[in-house]
């Protein structure tokens, strides 16, 4: 053995800084989220009768809003709607969009025409604008925007699906197990799916970032999660009105609470691209 | 001639998207859950009136008339009346989007100018300090909700420091521009008022600040990307190796190569733009397309939704054009 080819076999297994980074934001995010109840004294729902826009002080960590509602508390709750959401519903993209990109990527042909067709069109549209329109329509209710988010998330997904199982669809493994006399389901499913899903696992956290950007932009506009409902993006929409008057508070911590999710978010998709050679 | 080819073949490939683009808006809009007519007559209404309503509006007719109708309108520039106020959506789409149009357009070309700098300067200077802050700055502008950032800049200067207008729309108050273009600082240049000039692009200022920031971050790390990209590539390191000077490198070799993937990129960023000056708008009570259409769609004034969408989703349909076109005169390599 060379010592070259020793030196490259040793190597330790490279720790990288950014995905541990995000890794570290994004657990904490999730113990707030989880121990919300018990990190804050107040519910994030009930109101101080005895003071309201009252500034950060021991009583209330962060003050409390235009409501009399304690902002700590409600920051924390928060964590749980926009993680949930934003999870949830990139899992249903991931889903679908896989499916889809699996199927007619797969088969070809007409199927595959007429849903790439379809997905020009469905792109040809602003994301948040069609997450505006949809969300307007069909309301707000949670289940409704998990849906809403994570169908028009879903087309990426289709289209790097598709076109991963199409180079693949040419390879010797796939002829091999075609001629072992395989079902089209067990070739798409246990010989295409698991080569093809890289790319899509790599993309997914940049793609939570994003979807609780979209959640979080619905609800500052009125369309998506409204008070009482502690939700970042709505907590920052209902202190914009304070600001100008000098009253940060509840807009600052809300908004600092979002940043730094989706840093986290996107830290961990930085680090997976760099980890996968996809971009350095 | 190739660029002739290239542009013709595109326009008659855009044609099925724009029809397709047309009727998903149309259907979107009648299959979703939500009679706009139960909205526009009163609570107390009738069965009767309420079919009445409906045959007024022309909504009990069979959908592909409606459609066809609809289209035929579009032709002659008639987008049919707001259900709420009346007024004629044509008229309202011209008083507000250019409105719009200053935000994003600007904010476009200074995130395109800082984004190109900042990327070629990083990949300069790769693993070195301007390119840590680089990296850095990329990955808190991806971060970043733009309509949050909207709002620190009002508390930082407007509130705190004062160097900013106040959040309340287009122009200071008084100001009386005459409308001939609909872009609010010309038409202020033109006036030859210069208060009210100095005052519309005061109020540009925050908003566009914000929406360019936002969107330059991806772009400056495509740039950098691909400039690293390209140095390392064979074609750059055989014409250095050939003694080329500096200049003709960096023009012929890396610039050109660097910003192919650019106009791609930026015509995403232009439709993400579309959507954030809804945010933006919001914010700064900015009274463009953003604010007209998010009245419509809490009011489920379908006409307006429907414009909103149909006029956003033509602009990008556009812009990915034009950025085609842009690419494939930057690359030859790109199949005609």
């Amino acid at each position: 053995m060379t010592a070259l080819e020793a030196s490259r076999h040793s190597r330790p297994v490279r720790i990288n800084a950014l995905l541990v980074a995000g890794a570290v934001i994004l657990a904490l995010v999730a113990l707030a989220a989880v121990f919300a109840p018990l990190l804050s004294a107040w519910p994030p729902t009930r109101i101080d009768h005895l003071s309201f826009l009252e500034p950060p002080g021991p009583g209330h960590l962060f003050g409390t809003d235009s409501n009399g509602m304690d902002v700590y508390s409600r920051v924390l709750h928060a964590a749980r709607i926009d993680l949930g959401v934003a999870v949830a519903a990139v899992a249903l993209a991931v889903t679908v969009g896989t499916l889809v990109g699996l199927i007619v990527g797969y088969i070809g042909g007409w199927a595959d025409e007429l849903t790439m067709r379809g997905l020009d069109v469905v792109q040809a549209f602003p994301v948040f604008i069609l997450a505006l329109t949809v969300v307007a329509f069909l309301g707000n209710s949670i289940p409704t925007l998990v849906l809403a988010i994570g169908l028009i998330n879903a087309p990426p997904y289709a289209r790097m699906m598709r076109a991963e199982v199409r180079s693949l669809r040419e390879h010797i493994f796939v002829e091999a197990a075609e001629c072992a006399g395989n079902s089209r389901t067990s070739i798409m499913f246990r010989h295409l799916l698991p080569n093809a899903l890289t790319p899509i696992l790599v993309i997914a956290p940049l793609n939570c970032g994003w979807a609780i950007l979209m959640l979080a932009g619905l609800s500052f506009v009125g369309l998506g999660v409204t008070v009482p409902q502690a939700e970042w993006g709505a907590m920052i929409s209902a202190g914009a009105a304070d600001i100008v008057g000098g009253r940060w508070w509840t807009t600052i911590f809300p908004g600092t609470a979002l940043f730094i999710t989706v840093l986290g978010f996107n830290l961990v998709g930085e680090g997976l691209q760099q980890i996968t050679g996809r971009r350095r | 001639m190739r660029l002739v080819v290239f542009v013709s073949r595109r326009l008659a490939l855009l044609a099925p998207v724009l029809i397709g683009v047309s009727i998903a808006t149309f259907v979107l809009i009648r299959v979703l859950p939500g009679d706009p007519v139960l909205l526009i007559v009163p609570e107390t209404a009738t069965a009767q009136d309420i079919a009445d309503t409906r045959e007024r509006y022309g909504l009990d007719r069979p959908l592909v008339v409606q459609y066809l109708d609809y289209v035929a309108g579009i032709f002659r520039g008639d987008f049919g009346s707001s259900i709420t106020t009346n007024r004629p959506i044509a008229t309202d789409l011209a008083q507000r989007l250019p409105l719009t149009l200053e935000l994003v357009v600007l904010a476009l070309a200074i995130a395109l100018v800082l984004a190109i700098t900042g990327g070629l300067y990083a990949a300069r200077h790769v693993g070195r300090w301007p390119d840590h802050v680089t990296r850095i700055g990329a990955l808190i502008g991806n971060s970043l909700p733009e309509f949050w950032l909207g709002l620190v800049f009002i508390l930082v200067l407007f509130q705190g420091l004062g160097i900013a207008p106040p959040p309340t729309g287009r122009i200071g108050t008084g100001f009386d521009v005459v409308r001939v273009t609909g872009f609010i600082s010309i038409d202020a240049a033109l006036s030859g008022n210069p208060a009210a000039f100095l005052s519309a692009l005061h109020h540009l200022m925050l908003p566009v600040m914000t929406l360019a920031l936002v969107i330059t971050a991806p772009m400056l790390r495509s740039v950098r990307a691909s400039a690293i990209e390209t140095r390392d590539g064979d074609s750059f390191r055989c014409a250095e190796a050939h003694g080329l000077a500096d200049r003709v490198l960096s023009r012929a070799y890396l610039v050109r190569q660097t910003l192919i993937r650019l106009p791609t990129l930026a015509a995403i960023i232009f439709g993400n733009l579309l959507g954030g000056s809804v945010l933006i708008e919001f914010v700064f009570s900015w009274q463009g397309l953003g604010q007209w259409a998010l009245r419509g769609l809490l009011l489920r004034d379908y006409p307006v939704i429907q414009a909103f969408v149909l006029v956003t989703a033509t602009a990008y349909v556009l812009v990915f054009l034009l950025a085609d076109i842009l690419q494939a005169a930057l690359d030859p390599r790109v199949k005609v």
